[in-house]
């Protein structure tokens, strides 16, 4: 009511004052890590961090686990989550391996990119159609995928592939160019592909609204069943994506390939901005948020840190970067 | 009455909320054994005088006699240890504990000793007591759930005798009860009388207050406006007293030609909410619809909209005017464009088939490679099919599939009157990838070749589920359906149902027709920037730019942002629920000159409000909701706050 003049107009004084924290806050603080890294390794803390071998490795790896946090992020901004992606990672790389050795790498491919994109239709499906609630839906597909993953293996490790399977698989997922990892490059192609999804379609649209206000989305004319369930079939196409190239990288695969990969993707989603009440975040913070934990984490283990201690860290930095977004959303 | 004991006296209770004076020196008082009751339209300040009764608000002066001595209610504890019970519209019950439990929630007697045992054999008599006292027959021993409201509101009550309440205030209990239940309950109210309970009974039912009142006491726009006997009143002179709000304030209205109707609803009905409603809405008119809160007038209007379901009753939506086609932007399903899809189904059908089946039939290897597209070969393979070149069952499959295909069109025709080329997309696209996905299968299983079958059941499959979604879900009113045919809801929540407010501005207004940004295949932003631009302009919508986010937004800017969405959408049929509400004045005249500017433009409109000046001051015709139902279409001219109330608040 005092505010008739309309919104305070935003503060112009310097550079730091018209800083978009919002947006690129964390690229900012992943930038410093590096250079924190970069000087301890100077002062000899910290061995081949900022070397090309580690660095090469770590995009790798970094670019492999964007698949599944750009996933995490679509249902993420719908106010969803899906907590089955680990396990339904192990399913589908294991009936990808099983695939290959029956029927031949392409099949086999297409059959285990298949079987995550089933799951996630029928994640989606649940909870935009018959609307139950994305935690209890996505932790039963956890156990179910883990379940059925673990009985089809037998706890077998699969990786009886031809010396040409081999060849093919690792030409994809191991070759570099130049330093710069080729998964990298299908990386980026994809993160450009969701990015136009998101910000330049009519979906992309549907889905931030969907997330920000369902009620006022649905009184828009917006199907918001169908854009959740197109979020989580999103998600399992890119889990079945991330579940190919982890195969590429190591042609061997057994039933606790995703073991607790969600978790990590939730991480790295939370730590990039987007928030759980949805509407909020992005494929770019996505990217970002993958990026930073990647190699926090890569830093910490050079620096000698022990996996425990890691975890801590990791759980620190989860409940820091949810109060930065919630005071965000107080102010 | 006024000889017996006082047990109430409010004195010249002053209360302002942020910009409302909402109590001005209203003086109240109650006796022993008397049923007060007290009237006003919306917003006059009944709920507020109750409530700082009940210690929920503190008045700014004033004072507070219980029992001719001066007290401060500082909480809503101390209000119900003072006696002072409140039965809310809706009651405040424990659905699942038992009738018993319900009365003594809270205080619950406990039995001597360090456990603190509750004695709920007392619970029980003491309920049963109250019970005979009420002269109700209720087992105290049901759960509360199993009860009828009339019931539940018995128990509620109970509950205040329980609590040794010497004041009750009740309000609206009648609102939802059926005659004879209204009959139970008053003669429970008489039995309190008779105990010496008094009673401040808050209703819209005028014809109750001749019924069981004693004295009344009128407020308007937070002023006392005086305190009567009962039997010297009557209701022309209570309703008088009621309105007369100052209609000082400017509204842009002007006359204006009459259309086509626009918007036709008959026989609306959900059960328990709203009944039987009908009325017709014409493009160039502005309605609007009065009552009391909870009358059921958003109800209706989110009913219309679709976005909630109802037990009976049709929307139907005309859309007369020339500018349909252009609104709609969704041309017609011509019967030629039928012809032309049969067409490509009937080509594409073979030449997919022979395309893959060169790939993936394990015969192929062994045989002579499929005829080059569009030979003489082909084309004979085509019609007669052969061993030869792998279609075994000759052209039989292809004439099941075509005619599939044209009932399916011909039959999208009747149904949608649309044409889609997503819906042919779509059903070309997934019928082939079930053929395809079945020959990959059985090709590497069995070795047995039978993509005639699933081309044939894959296609009656398609065309079921097809006939299914449309028969099932497109004929359902949804808002999606609503906004196709050029509905526009503003909501009364403007903040959780018309907004999304982490979003930009741009977001907002672009949200109920995305779809018009889309060039080459993306939304193209410029145009977007270019348009939102222009509504910002239009609808003078104070904001920094179109990035920010809408909860920075005054209470009016936000209101123009809902509006901006549905002029971006080109609605012409718009329901405009309380558009007025908690926005200032500059805002206010600035919406009211929008949806002026919309009639005149030819849009229909529909208002919502609880304030009669403003229903008065812009509606061509006024339609007024009482409990549910539809009881008045007013002409403007013949419309005046008494006439509107009275509708309102009497039967008949």
């Amino acid at each position: 009511m005092a505010n008739i003049a309309g919104a305070p107009a935003r503060p112009s004084a310097s550079f730091l004052a018209n800083f978009n924290y919002e947006k690129y806050g964390l690229l900012a603080v992943f930038i410093m890590m590096m250079i924190i890294f970069y000087i301890l390794q100077l002062m000899g803390y910290v061995n081949n961090f900022i070397e090309a071998h580690n660095l090469t490795n770590q995009l790798r790896n970094a670019s492999i686990l964007f698949f599944i946090v750009a996933g995490q992020s679509m249902v993420l901004l719908v106010s969803g989550i899906d907590l089955s992606q680990g396990s339904l990672l192990s399913l589908s790389s294991v009936v990808m391996a099983q695939g290959i050795l029956d029927f031949g790498l392409a099949v086999g491919v297409l059959m285990g990119i298949g079987m995550a994109t089933m799951f996630g239709f029928i994640n989606g499906y649940l909870v935009g159609r018959v609307k139950i609630q994305p935690f209890i839906v996505t932790l039963s597909m956890l156990f179910i995928c883990a379940g059925i993953a673990l009985v089809f293996t037998g706890g077998r490790t699969i990786h009886q592939f031809t010396g040409e399977q081999k060849d093919i698989l690792q030409a994809i997922g191991l070759t570099d160019f130049f330093h710069i990892p080729g998964t990298l490059f299908i990386a980026i192609f994809f993160f450009i592909i969701l990015y136009l999804l998101t910000k330049r379609t009519v979906l992309g649209r549907a889905i931030y609204l969907t997330g920000g206000n369902e009620e006022a989305a649905r009184l828009s004319g917006i199907d918001t069943g169908k854009v959740k369930l197109v979020c989580y079939l999103i998600s399992g196409i890119c889990v079945g994506i991330t579940s190919f190239l982890y195969l590429a990288r190591l042609p061997a695969t057994n039933g606790l390939a995703g073991f607790q990969l969600e978790f990590q993707s939730l991480a790295a989603t939370v730590v990039g901005g987007t928030t759980f009440h949805g509407g909020e975040g992005g494929v770019t913070q996505a990217a970002i948020g993958t990026l930073f934990l990647t190699f926090l984490l890569n830093g910490l283990i050079l620096l000698g840190v022990g996996t425990f201690a890691r975890e801590v860290v990791v759980g620190v930095l989860l409940i820091t970067a949810v109060v930065l977004s919630s005071r965000k959303r107080r102010e | 009455m006024s000889e017996s004991k006082n047990l109430l006296r409010m004195l010249k209770i002053d209360k302002s909320f942020p910009g409302v004076h909402a109590l001005k020196e209203v003086d109240f008082d109650l006796g022993e054994g008397e049923v007060h009751i007290l009237l006003g339209e919306n917003g006059a300040g009944k709920s507020t005088l109750i409530k700082i009764l009940a210690g929920i608000y503190h008045a700014d002066s004033g004072q507070i006699e219980i029992s001719e001595t001066p007290t401060i209610i500082p909480d809503a504890r101390t209000g119900r240890d003072l006696g002072i019970s409140v039965i809310y519209q809706e009651l405040n019950l424990v659905p699942d504990l038992s009738v018993a439990k319900n009365i003594f929630l809270g205080r619950e007697p406990v039995l001597p000793g360090v456990m603190r045992r509750v004695d709920w054999a007392r619970v029980e008599q003491e309920s049963r007591a109250i019970m005979e006292r009420l002269d109700v027959k209720i087992d105290v021993n049901a759960p509360v759930r199993s009860l009828s409201v009339a019931d539940q509101q018995m128990v509620e009550i109970a509950r205040a005798l329980a609590f040794d309440s010497k004041i009750l205030v009740m309000d609206e209990p009648t609102s939802s009860l059926s005659g004879h239940e209204i009959e139970e309950l008053f003669k429970a109210v008489t039995r309190l009388r008779e105990h010496g309970v008094g009673i401040i009974y808050i209703s819209h039912r005028l014809e109750e207050v001749h019924e069981i009142g004693d004295r009344v006491t009128v407020l308007r726009d937070g002023e006392y406006m005086g305190t009567w006997e009962v039997k010297d009143v009557e209701l022309d002179f209570l309703i008088t007293q009621m309105v007369g709000r100052t209609l000082d304030e400017k509204f842009p209205w002007t006359p204006r030609a009459r259309g086509e109707v626009a918007l036709r609803v008959r026989g609306l009905t959900r059960n328990g909410v709203f009944e039987d409603i009908n009325f017709d809405l014409h493009y160039g008119e502005i309605v609007g619809l009065s009552g009391l809160v909870g009358a059921g007038r958003t109800e209706v209007a989110r009913a219309v909209m679709g976005a909630d379901t109802v037990d009976s009753g049709t929307v139907e939506m005309t859309n007369a005017t020339k500018e349909k086609e252009e609104i709609q932007k969704l041309p017609h399903y011509p019967l030629w464009m039928a012809l032309v899809d049969v067409v490509v189904f009937m080509l594409a059908l073979p030449l997919f088939t022979v395309i893959f089946q060169g790939i993936y039939d394990p015969f192929t290897l062994n045989m002579n490679s499929p005829p080059p597209l569009f030979s003489a070969n082909w084309f004979y393979e085509w019609i007669l099919g052969g061993p030869l070149y792998n279609i075994p069952n000759g052209p039989t499959p292809y004439i099941v599939a075509a005619g599939l295909a044209l009932i399916r069109q011909v039959g999208l025709w009747f149904l949608e009157r649309q044409y889609r080329w997503r819906t042919l997309v779509i059903d070309f696209a997934s019928w082939y990838a079930l053929a395809i996905g079945a020959m990959v299968i059985t090709s590497l299983f069995t070795q047995n070749f039978v993509l005639e079958w699933v081309m044939i059941w894959g296609g009656i499959a398609m065309v079921a589920i097809r006939f299914l979604t449309i028969l099932t879900h497109e004929r359902k009113w949804t808002p999606t359906l609503a906004i196709r045919r050029g509905l526009g809801l503003l909501p009364e929540d403007r903040k959780t149902q018309g907004l999304t407010q982490v979003l930009s501005v741009a977001y907002n207004t672009t949200s109920a027709n995305i779809r018009r940004l889309i060039k080459r295949w993306l939304l193209n932003l410029t145009m977007e920037k270019d348009l939102v631009d222009e509504h910002i302009n239009q609808l003078k919508i104070m904001t920094p730019d179109q990035e920010t986010q809408i909860r920075f937004l005054s209470g009016g800017n936000q209101q123009k942002v809902v509006l901006a969405k549905w002029l971006f959408r080109r609605a012409n049929v718009l329901i405009f629920d309380e558009p007025t509400r908690g926005i200032d004045v500059g805002a206010k005249f600035e919406v009211h000159s929008q949806m002026l500017q919309l009639a005149e433009d030819g849009a229909a409109v529909m208002m919502i409000s609880s304030e009669l000046p403003e229903i008065l001051g812009m509606s061509d015709r006024i339609l007024v909701m009482r409990e549910g139902r539809l009881t008045a279409d007013i002409d403007r001219n013949e419309a005046t706050q008494e006439g509107i109330l009275r509708y309102a608040m009497t039967a008949d």
